[in-house]
């Protein structure tokens, strides 16, 4: 009885230590692998989604198309209502059209800045709806911030001149590079020229010049 | 004190007998063991064997899908900073459009302020008769709308007393000349205020006329 007992202890310890093999190396081992692929897996979906993902975004030359149309469409607007009212400039420019149309700047009086109101799309659409969702409005316009503010420089500019050249200048001025919009113009005769049969005269310009702030970075963080 | 085993003959032979017995008993018995002993030392041989083969395979399986990971992660991050600097592209873009889409309403709405000055001035010294002088020529109502509502504009200005022909003649003139023609850009006009100046001895008068709308005046649209 003894040498089978020692037999079966004999047998069992290498039976024993497979177990304790299979139990605590291969099973973890598989475990992992298994643990492994899953990851693998799921890696493999999320690389598929950026690469789709990737691909949409590389669909960007309709976009890319758009802004480029839409750019050439204001390709001069920095010149015509550039991000400051650069006074000298339009002194200088004022100076030359005097110049050419032998008129004479009399006086110069520029106003205080202020915002230039651009109704958009969206602003229309707001004033239907204004009075059904007039808290809902003020909210909206509240957290709105337009891309670019517009501010307006109101000038009134006296000038001196036989009629022709006059309307001449105020012409020039109509076709200037920037921005120059007329409000209303006054004419009188000359004192000096009463008695001419062609009186000069002077005629007094309100117009205004304008420039486009960009608020980009608030624009950004909304 | 010594004991002495005295071996009888007839004792030893059934004492031989039985343990000879007993003998071949545990022999049968061991050997069956030690059978199945080997059956299952050679199982679990082969048992341990083959978690052995399966632990390699499993280790070298998992070493391969772990570099293949490694790779697949390393790609990855590749994609993931292609795709953060595309979405940052296309944001930019998105923006540039936005900002691009309000320049245009802003450089729309301002040429839509825009009004022909230049024109009217000479069509007035085109129509005006001589000895009217204009003083001042103010626009009411709005370019942006003008689809809506009709831009107007006031012309005042004096003309002497003692001119002839009569001053008034002179003024209904002015106002029958800027009618007369129909594609120009003044029509509509009328009368609003005539008054006499002592003082001066002129006659102020306020007219008022519409813009032609068929006359493209935002030109710069």
């Amino acid at each position: 009885m003894k040498n089978s007992k020692k037999t079966i202890l004999i047998t069992l310890i290498p039976a024993a230590l497979t177990l304790y093999f299979i139990t605590q190396v291969l099973v973890p081992a598989v475990g992992n692998y298994n643990d492994l692929r899953n990851k693998f897996i799921e890696t493999k979906n999320i690389y598929k989604e950026t690469q789709a993902s990737i691909e949409q975004l590389k669909n960007n030359k309709k976009l890319l198309k758009e802004t480029e149309e839409l750019n050439k469409q204001i390709a001069d607007f920095d010149l015509q209502i550039p991000s400051e009212f650069e006074d000298e400039f339009f002194l200088v420019d004022l100076s030359k059209f005097s110049i050419n149309t032998a008129t004479q700047i009399l006086a110069l009086d520029s106003k205080k800045e202020k915002e230039f109101t651009i109704n958009t799309l969206k602003d229309e659409n707001d004033k239907t709806s204004k009075k059904k969702h007039k808290s809902k409005r003020k909210k909206q316009e509240d957290q709105t911030i337009s891309p670019v503010t517009v501010y307006e420089k109101p000038f009134e500019i006296k000038t001196l001149g036989d009629y022709n050249r006059i309307i001449s200048l105020v012409s020039l001025l109509e076709n200037y590079q920037r921005k120059f919009i007329i409000n209303g113009v006054s004419a009188k005769i000359s004192k000096n020229d009463e008695k001419n049969p062609n009186p000069k005269i002077e005629l007094t310009i309100e117009g205004s010049t304008f420039k486009a702030v960009s608020n980009v970075t608030d624009f950004e963080s909304k | 004190m010594k004991t002495i085993n005295i071996n009888l003959i007839g004792d030893l032979g059934k004492t031989s007998k039985t343990s000879l017995k007993n003998t071949k008993k545990g022999t049968s018995f061991d050997a069956k063991n030690q059978i199945l002993a080997y059956i299952l030392i050679v199982a679990v041989l082969i048992v341990f064997a083959a978690s052995l083969g399966g632990w390699l395979l499993v280790k070298q399986m998992t070493s391969n899908l772990d570099r293949k990971l490694l790779k697949l992660n390393e790609n990855l991050n590749t994609l993931r900073e292609q795709e953060t600097e595309l979405s940052n592209f296309r944001k930019s873009l998105k923006k540039e459009k936005e900002i691009t889409e309000f320049k245009i309403v802003i450089q729309k709405q301002l040429n839509s302020s825009f009004f022909p000055w230049s024109a009217v001035l000479k069509e007035i010294a085109a129509k005006i008769p001589k000895d009217i002088i204009v003083l001042k020529i103010e626009k009411t109502g709005n370019t942006a709308k003008s689809k809506q509502e009709a831009i107007k504009l006031k012309i005042s200005g004096i003309i002497p007393a003692n001119k002839k022909p009569a001053p008034l003649m002179m003024i209904s003139l002015f106002i029958f000349n800027l009618n007369a023609t129909q594609n120009s850009l003044l029509t509509n006009a009328k009368i609003l205020k005539l008054d006499f100046n002592d003082k001066t001895k002129t006659y102020e008068f306020e007219i008022e006329t519409s813009i032609n709308n068929g006359v493209d005046i935002a030109r710069k649209n």
